[in-house]
Formats: C-alpha cells, sequence, structure tokens
C-alpha cells in the first residue's frame, strides 16, 4: 500500500525539481578565442563574401596576371595601379573591397619581383606632402633621385562584385551566386588587356525557430 | 465472532484513511505542478565586470539603461539589446558606437548558426520560445539593416549601402503572404538612390520601377537631387501573447504618440515628407511563422497530455472506482492511486509544456519612415523637421533642427526623428 505512496512522492518530488525552478540560468558554454586559417571555412559562415574566397579569388588571380605576356613579360616592367578606387559593390553581400584590392596588390607585388611596378596612387596626397616639403627646402631631398611629377600609370585595375540571390519559399533555403570581375585597363588606349572572373555560389538555410 | 467484527471495521477504516493520504498526495502534487505552469520563464541577470560598469557609467544617462540590459541579460538577448543600443547611438549622433553595434547585429542575422543549442531547447517542448537567442522577426531584421544602409549612405560608400538594402529587402522576403513578400518600398528607393549615386543608373531603374509598383502614388528622385532626408514618426509596434496559454503572437500598433505628418524646412521652403513606411504594417503582414507550427505542436501536445491527466484523475473520483477500492481492499485502493499517479504524470507534462510566444521586441523602432530627396547647395546646410497629427495640428515640441552631411561628391544625407 505504501509503496504507490512512496513512488508518487517521489516523481512528484523528480517534476517538482526539475520543471519547476522556474528561473533559467543562461549557462551557454563560451568559446575561447582561437586563430583560424583564412583559407578555410571557419565556425561561422553567411552567403556573403568571406575570408576563404578572399583568399582563393586572389591567389586565382594572381597567377593569371602573372601568366600573361603584356603584364608581367616585358622588358621594362609596366606600371600598375592597383586599388579601390575603381573596383564596384553591386551585390547584395555587405564587403571591404580593400581586403580584396590590397590583398592582390599585396600578393602580387611579392610574387612579380620587379615585373610589375606598383603605382601607390592611394597614397597621392601623402607623396604630394612629401615632395613640397623637398622642394620648398624644409627636408633635403632624400637618396634616390628627383622626378618631375609622380609616376603615371600604365595599367589599372577596375572591377566588380555582383551577385543573384534566390530563395525556396517553403524551406527558405537561400542561396546567393557571387561574381568578381577582375579586369586591367591600358590608361592611354583604353584598352583591357587582361581579364579574369571568380565565381561561387553558397546555400544556407537558418533554423527553423528562426524563420 | 464478535472479537472479528470490530478488527474489520477497523482495517476497513485504515484503508480508507491510507487511500485518501495518497490521493491528497497526488492532488498535492498536481497542484503544485500547476501553479508551476503560469507566468513566464524568469532568466537570470549577470552582473557587470568592472569594464562593463565602466563603460556604462560613461554614458549620458538616456543610453545607460540600454547598456545596462546589454550586458546583464546575457546571449539570450545580446542582439535585442544591440538593436536598441545602435538605434539610440545612432539617434544621439554617435555614428562608431552605432556602427559597431549595428554590425554585430547583422553577423548574428546574417550567419547561420546549424547546431545552435538555444534554437535547440526553443524546438523542445520544455522550453517556451522566448529561450532561444533574439535574431527578430523579419521587419526587426530589415529595419536593422535599414539603418546600417543609411550609415554606410552618410559614409558615401553607396555599393555597401545598397547590399545593406538589399539584405533587409530580402528578409521581409521570407513572409509567409505573398503578396506582402518584398514589399519594403523604403528599402527598394534606398537601393535605388544608392545605386543612382554610385553610377550604376539601371539598377537604380530596376529598384525605382519595384518602388512604384508598391506606392504609385510616390514621386521618384530626380537626377539633380542631392539630398536625402529620412524623418521617422511615432512608436514601435508592439508584440502581444494572445489566445490560451499565450501561444499566438499578435501585433498592435505603438501607442501615445500623436505625430504621423512630417516636414523639413529650409530656407523659406518646406517641403511635406512622404511617409513611404508603415512599419507596424510590415510587422503585422508577415503572416505565420515556421515557429508557430513548432508552438502549434506544444499547444497540442499540451491539450492532449492535459485531457489525459484530468480524465485519469477525475476517474479516481469515480463513485465506482471508489466503490471497487472499498470491496476489494488494498488492491483495489493501489490501482486508485496508479491511475491517478499517470494522471498527475500527464498533467506533469502537460504543466510543462510552454508554447508561449515570444514578445519581446525593438521598441526605439519608429511607426513610419517619411523620405524627401532634393536639390540642394551647400551652405547653408542647416533643415528642421516640422511633426504634425492626423488633423494637421503642428507638434512644435517635436521639431527638431539638423545639419545634412556632405560626402565628397557633394551628396548629401540627414537622419531626423521624432522620438
Amino acid at each position: 500500500m505504501y509503496k504507490v505512496s512512496k513512488v508518487a512522492l517521489l516523481v512528484g518530488l523528480v517534476s517538482i525539481i526539475t520543471a519547476c525552478s522556474g528561473f533559467q540560468v543562461d549557462n551557454v558554454a563560451g568559446r575561447a578565442t582561437a586563430y583560424v586559417p583564412t583559407n578555410t571555412t571557419g565556425p561561422v559562415t553567411g552567403l556573403g563574401i568571406e575570408s576563404q574566397d578572399i583568399d582563393a579569388m586572389t591567389a586565382k588571380m594572381m597567377r593569371s596576371m602573372l601568366a600573361n605576356p603584356i603584364l608581367a613579360g616585358k622588358a621594362n616592367p609596366p606600371r600598375v595601379i592597383i586599388d579601390n578606387s575603381n573596383f564596384r559593390n553591386e551585390s547584395s553581400s555587405i564587403v571591404n573591397i580593400k581586403l580584396i584590392t590590397n590583398k592582390l596588390r599585396v600578393s602580387l607585388g611579392n610574387a612579380a619581383n620587379g615585373r610589375m611596378v606598383f603605382v601607390g596612387r592611394h597614397a597621392a596626397a601623402m607623396v604630394a606632402k612629401e615632395r613640397e616639403l623637398k622642394r620648398s627646402g624644409m627636408v633635403d631631398g632624400g637618396t634616390i633621385r628627383k622626378t618631375q611629377a609622380q609616376a603615371g600609370a600604365d595599367y589599372k585595375l577596375f572591377g566588380e562584385i555582383i551577385s543573384q540571390d534566390s530563395m525556396q519559399m517553403g524551406s527558405q533555403l537561400r542561396t546567393r551566386l557571387n561574381q568578381i570581375t577582375f579586369e586591367m585597363l591600358d590608361t592611354e588606349l583604353g584598352t583591357i588587356v587582361w581579364s579574369g572572373m571568380y565565381e561561387f555560389k553558397k546555400a544556407s538555410q537558418d533554423s527553423g525557430i528562426n524563420r | 465472532m464478535s472479537l472479528k467484527r470490530p478488527r474489520k471495521i477497523l482495517a476497513s477504516t485504515d484503508n480508507y484513511i491510507g487511500a485518501a493520504v495518497k490521493l491528497l498526495q497526488v492532488f498535492l502534487f498536481a497542484a503544485i505542478l500547476a501553479g508551476c505552469a503560469t507566468g513566464p520563464t524568469k532568466y537570470a541577470q549577470f552582473s557587470m565586470n568592472p569594464e562593463q560598469e565602466s563603460i556604462v557609467n560613461s554614458k549620458p544617462l538616456k543610453l545607460k539603461a540600454s547598456y545596462k540590459k546589454l550586458f546583464s541579460e546575457g546571449r539570450r538577448n545580446e542582439v535585442l539589446n544591440l538593436m536598441e543600443v545602435g538605434l539610440k547611438e545612432y539617434k544621439y549622433g554617435n555614428k562608431q558606437e552605432a556602427k559597431r553595434a549595428l554590425d554585430t547585429v547583422l553577423l548574428n542575422i546574417g550567419s547561420v548558426y546549424a547546431d545552435n543549442e538555444a534554437a535547440q531547447k526553443a524546438r523542445s517542448l520544455w522550453y517556451e520560445e522566448g529561450q532561444k537567442d533574439f535574431k527578430g522577426e523579419p521587419y526587426e531584421r530589415s529595419m536593422a539593416y535599414f539603418y546600417r544602409g543609411l550609415l554606410f549612405l552618410e559614409d558615401g560608400d553607396y555599393g555597401n549601402a545598397r547590399a545593406s538594402f538589399l539584405n533587409g529587402i530580402m528578409q521581409d522576403a521570407f513572409a509567409e503572404e505573398e503578396q506582402n513578400r518584398s514589399d519594403f518600398a523604403v528599402l527598394h528607393l534606398l537601393a535605388g538612390w544608392s545605386a543612382q549615386k554610385m553610377g550604376s543608373q539601371d539598377l537604380a531603374d530596376a529598384h525605382y520601377a519595384e518602388l512604384k509598383r508598391l506606392r504609385p502614388d510616390v514621386v521618384l528622385p530626380s537626377e539633380k537631387d542631392n539630398v536625402l532626408a529620412i524623418l521617422e514618426t511615432g512608436k514601435s509596434p508592439r508584440k502581444l501573447a494572445d489566445g490560451v496559454g499565450h501561444y499566438q503572437l499578435v501585433y498592435r500598433r505603438g501607442k501615445k504618440f500623436d505625430e504621423n505628418r512630417a516636414s523639413i524646412k529650409y530656407g523659406n521652403q518646406e517641403i511635406n515628407a512622404y511617409p513611404v513606411e508603415d512599419v507596424f504594417y510590415q510587422a503585422s503582414t508577415r503572416g505565420g511563422r515556421v515557429v508557430d507550427k513548432i508552438i502549434e505542436g506544444k499547444v497540442s501536445f499540451k491539450k492532449t497530455a492535459n485531457t489525459i491527466g484530468s480524465t485519469l484523475t477525475s476517474v479516481t473520483n469515480n463513485s465506482w472506482v471508489s466503490g471497487f477500492a472499498a470491496a476489494s481492499g488494498n488492491s483495489g485502493m493501489n490501482a486508485s492511486a496508479g491511475v491517478a499517479l499517470i494522471g498527475v504524470a500527464a498533467l506533469a507534462l502537460s504543466a510543462n509544456t510552454t508554447p508561449r510566444a515570444d514578445t519581446r521586441y525593438w521598441s526605439s523602432l519608429p511607426d513610419t519612415v517619411h523620405v524627401v530627396t532634393l536639390p540642394f547647395e551647400p551652405g547653408n546646410n542647416t533643415v528642421k523637421a516640422t511633426y504634425s497629427n492626423t488633423a494637421g495640428q503642428q507638434l512644435h515640441q517635436l521639431s527638431k533642427t539638423k545639419k545634412i552631411t556632405f560626402d565628397e561628391q557633394n551628396v548629401g544625407f540627414v537622419y531626423l526623428n521624432s522620438r
């Protein structure tokens, strides 16, 4: 007779303890800071352009540019501008374009080993200020040389990021095609001497609880 | 013989008392469990560390409470509190802080955490929807992209501004009601404006065509227009939990505000702003959510468990069971208590199934967004926003004056809010 009573008591107490706290502690475990390689998919991903995409696209463009005889096969190395001033983002991905152009310029500069000369037009104001100081006699003329003007460029990089989004209405599975085009323009003649393209498509679906 | 009879009577009385005690225990548990099920879940508050306290202390009085909530409510409300902080910082002109807060919000909205523990819990029968980490409803996510886009616009970064507005439009594309998908008109207008200012007229035309479809009476920005003014009126839509068990999420328009018209004055001119977006309409036309189906499932389970529980516990009070128990001695009593125990277990399941809808919402949002575009020569760059009610009475106490900021391309922007 008392067995059932004890079981009832036990079940009741367990239910009360486990279910009736009424005060939940947000005890989601933290995560220690860790280095993540830039060329791999990190723990957090979205549909936009991420570090592994930037790594892969700049490596591909660099190889392609170095294999181009007009850009990298001349006895007199051409002067090239690679910056973000003519790189347009028409996509739905929020991205700092300098992440792409800076990486491309630096990687290419290291790998080209003198086969191309890079004009730092993005630092033109800084150069102008130093030239003015030299010419005004505030500082001496430096050790290399004097030129009439800053360097003019033979080629300039321009490009575009565009995208196409689609979504399955029922499941809210989303995909995004990202297409990044790079083109090198002859700044005297207006011809395109080299072009490259990088495309990738991503798909993701958020948890049902957030839809 | 005469000695045995009183013993039998005593044993029978003992049985009755034992059974009554058992049933009393059982009903006591049921009462406690039922009591536990009422009211929303309360969540732990974290104490702030010295660094967080110094941040709170460094903020103006109007922002202190928002930062305090951000640090003390933890991960579960982080996105919500960052939305509040980001928008308030923006209203007070602290753009860097606003960017930092909104960037974190967008990271959370745009990222997919496939194995999020809190989301798994919110799907579970034993946790309410409010357990999940807040990511906002589509209108709130769209508005987060809207404000981040405005900040990009102010910096003259039209590419990322447009990307931001496009993402806002896509959040709205999740609406279940087809006619209300991607109808966030202000985002189409701003995406068009961004495209126009970065020299992509074909993209601008596409956005403006969509805008014209949604708002046939809108006057599109002309090529000469170089200033964009965004004016906001009213207070945020509210989320309420309706229905038995508070499982149904409903929206109500914000209250305690009169203004619903806006205009800007510069020099001798006054231009009425076009009310391009009704935020409450966006909130309330979203349609059903996937999570509503989950909650419906919980409600259905709760009802079933509750019915089983009530039936079994009421059966033990039924006269024929009592009569059977009395006639069969101990075994009948135990059967009665056992049935009651199953009933209590079912009631416990029901009591602990929490279908309550999540009513957390971004409270600093406006009710309506108005817009003006105009040609403007840099010089006297100050504009005054005035607000009036439906009757046309001007509400002078809400008027605000602000400077237009011009970027390198001589494109100006000003953001004004009545609240």
